[in-house]
């Protein structure tokens, strides 16, 4: 879960946290599948034990909301890292660097 | 005039405006904030002493009149009280944010921009809410200014000529209302005209309200202005403007059906901008704007459960949003940077603040016991009783939304993973910081743990069950498998953080293209000016010359003439006045 892929400066120096030992990992990555696992397993036995109340014919298809929230997840990517390649520009394309700076410290402050 | 000003000193947004510029004249900031915290506390106490009344039969006060048309400062109902209750509440956890960090004009604008806020949602009538929405524009504009720079200086101006705009089509609808009904009453309204036309007065007043609501292709300003505040600016500012202006909607045009698809596409369309931003307030910019887009929704729908729901999640969202915005603030005041492509395992030096983004992110994304998953679910479910299946489908992918854009982008990127050297700094947050969060983390479980006590708040009453089995299970089963799929793109490298740098929206028509197009609109009028004045300049000069050539002391009729020929010149004049004078006669 924890494995941020492209700033592994403190991985190189051994400077590792909490959540980036690989133990750590597989337990979350564990903890994850089983839930999902769990509560797809849930809506089934809800279908067939009557506790779900579907609005449309769409979400009465059993799993419905894991796999929707898996599509949308997965066109969210797909569409947000086309939007980011498409329009987003150099960090001085409105304003200077010098207008990023408090001119009161030189600092940056926040 | 004294009815109008007795009338408003009866609103306690105006007292807190009045409080606002007091705080501005008293020296250190702890004074600052502890009177800051002092006039919110009174205000909301005299809030609280007008009590409540039910949506069909309001309280009103403070009734006056000006140049004949009847004002009221207050109109006390359930819908107006919450909100300004609200607004009290993210009032008094602003100044305890800005504890250490505020400076004197965010300060004492912090207060008036509360005040004017509360003033609106108490107003009674249009006029007087125009008072309000105006001073919340040009007071919240000191407070973007606030962020110091010159970036954030041209972003207050950008925002202010937005803002104001939005106030003078506000002024043009009241203006035309009045004209065709000499009322000024701040009630429900249509954009269609009993005729079947389009009431082009309420269409005005919409598109003010709308601007304000960050509408799609209105919404420019909020990506714009928020992220270029301070750390506490921003906090203040996603506070009150946008909830200010779901307030008018959900009072002005509750069930108006355009509002259902203008919320669903900003609920959808914003995740995408949120997904590919790079600065982390940026992406909580365009993650509240998706936000708005349920409260929008909810008030399209119009029945008691969603307008409910939407008045719920603007409650919600006020709260969690502030928090995360504190929460980024907080790392922005240790980091120096908020750009993601810097930031990532800030929880080792930051834990308190990485488990209140934890929190935030918890409550925007609907996990049962927080905030979020009672008030979302209210506006979602109005949609599906209602049958509205496109309004439905916005919303569940909003949902999936906010899991990226918060609890992916602002949580897992900026405190999880490995430490990048920008997160290497010095300690968490400052104590009055944590604590502000803390409280508002502590409201997120409170509200979701024990929905009943904000329903008890909300316009109508309704029984709703937030916490059902078919839910839960549908809730976790959305979040949990958007979480294993943006958890496999990780873990596969098939998703990237979005590129540095600047992320262009509809503001790039008027700073790019519209910028040179006014460039040359200016540079074409000069050179005509100069083409005209230059005309003109040479005409008179041409004009002189001739007079010269003629009347100078070498001209024509400066030459000394012979007897016989001034003799003849007289003839002939007189010859003529005879010839006319017999003519006329």
């Amino acid at each position: 879960m924890s494995d941020n892929h492209h700033t592994p400066a403190s991985e190189e120096t051994g400077d590792t946290g909490f959540f980036e030992k690989p133990g750590m990992r597989k337990i979350l990555w564990v903890a994850l599948l089983a839930s999902c696992a769990i509560f797809a397993a849930l809506g089934i036995y809800g279908m067939v034990a009557g506790w779900m109340h579907p609005y449309f014919t769409l979400d009465g298809l059993p799993v419905f909301y894991a796999l929707a929230g898996a599509i949308v997840a997965a066109v969210l990517g797909a569409g947000g890292r086309l939007l980011s390649e498409a329009l987003t520009k150099p960090s001085d394309y409105y304003d200077s660097p010098a207008d990023e700076t408090r001119p009161d410290d030189g600092e940056g402050r926040p | 005039m004294s009815d109008l000003l007795a009338g408003l000193i009866q609103n306690p947004g105006m007292l807190l405006i009045v409080a606002g510029v007091i705080v501005a004249l008293l020296p250190g900031r702890q004074l600052r904030a502890i009177a800051a915290l002092a006039a919110i506390i009174g205000c909301y106490a005299l809030l609280a002493s007008y009590g409540t009344a039910p949506m069909d039969a309001p309280v009103l006060m403070g009734e006056s009149t000006l140049f004949g048309l009847d004002l009221v400062s207050i109109r006390i109902d359930r819908l107006s009280v919450v909100f300004a209750t609200l607004f009290f509440i993210a009032a008094g956890l602003n100044a305890i944010y800005g504890w250490l960090h505020a400076s004197r004009m965010e300060a004492s604008m912090g207060l008036i921009y509360a005040g004017a806020a509360i003033g609106g949602v108490l107003a009674g009538d249009l006029l007087t809410l125009f008072i309000f929405w105006e001073l919340a524009a040009l007071s919240s504009v000191f407070i973007v200014w606030g962020g110091g720079t010159h970036a954030a200086f041209k972003a207050g101006m950008r925002y202010l000529v937005i803002q104001v705009g939005s106030g003078m089509a506000l002024m043009a609808g009241v203006a035309l209302t009045v004209a065709a009904t000499g009322e000024t009453a701040f009630t429900a309204m249509s954009l269609t005209a009993e005729d079947g036309s389009l009431n082009i007065a309420a269409l005005l007043i919409f598109i003010g309200f709308g601007v304000k609501a960050g509408f799609p292709l209105l919404h420019f300003w909020l990506p714009d202005a928020y992220p270029r505040a301070s750390a506490v600016g921003a906090v203040m500012l996603s506070a009150f403007t946008t909830k200010m202006a779901i307030y008018a909607l959900a009072r002005g045009f509750p069930g108006e059906d355009i509002l259902m698809l203008i919320g669903a596409v900003m609920a959808v369309a914003f995740i995408f901008f949120g997904a590919a931003a790079s600065d982390l307030r940026r992406v909580l910019a365009y993650s509240l704007n998706s936000q708005l887009g349920f409260m929008v929704c909810g008030i399209g729908i119009g029945s008691e459960l969603a307008i409910n729901g939407a008045v719920a999640h603007a409650f919600a969202s006020v709260i969690y949003k502030g928090m995360l915005f504190m929460a980024m603030g907080a790392v922005l005041t240790r980091a120096g940077t908020l750009r993601a492509a810097h930031l990532s395992g800030l929880y080792r030096a930051m834990p308190l603040t990485a488990l209140v983004a934890f929190i935030g992110a918890l409550t925007i994304t609907g996990v049962p016991l927080f905030a979020g998953f009672v008030t979302k679910s209210m506006t979602i479910s109005a949609a599906g009783y209602y049958e509205h299946m496109l309004v439905w489908l916005a919303l569940i992918a909003a949902t999936v939304g906010a899991v990226n854009n918060i609890g992916v982008r602002i949580f897992h990127d900026t405190f999880m993973g490995a430490r990048s050297d920008a997160a290497k700094v010095s300690g968490d947050a400052p104590l009055p910081m944590l604590i502000a969060m803390a409280l508002a983390a502590a409201i997120c479980l409170v509200v979701g743990i024990q929905p009943t006590l904000l329903w008890s708040m909300l316009p109508f009453d309704y029984d709703y069950a937030a916490y059902t089995m078919d839910h839960l299970i549908t809730q976790m089963q959305l979040i949990l498998f958007a979480v294993l799929l943006f958890a496999l793109a990780r873990r596969f490298g098939l998703a990237a953080r979005p590129r540095d740098g600047v992320l262009l929206d509809v503001d790039w028509l008027y700073r790019v293209p519209g910028r040179i197009a006014l460039a040359g609109v200016v540079r074409g009028t000069a050179a005509a000016w100069h083409r005209l004045w230059w005309g003109i300049q040479a005409g008179v000069a041409r004009l002189v010359k001739g007079l010269y050539d003629t009347h100078g002391p070498e001209g024509a009729l400066a030459r000394s003439w012979p007897v016989g020929f001034m003799a003849l010149f007289t003839a002939v004049v007189l010859g003529l006045m005879l010839i006319v004078t017999f003519v006329a006669y």
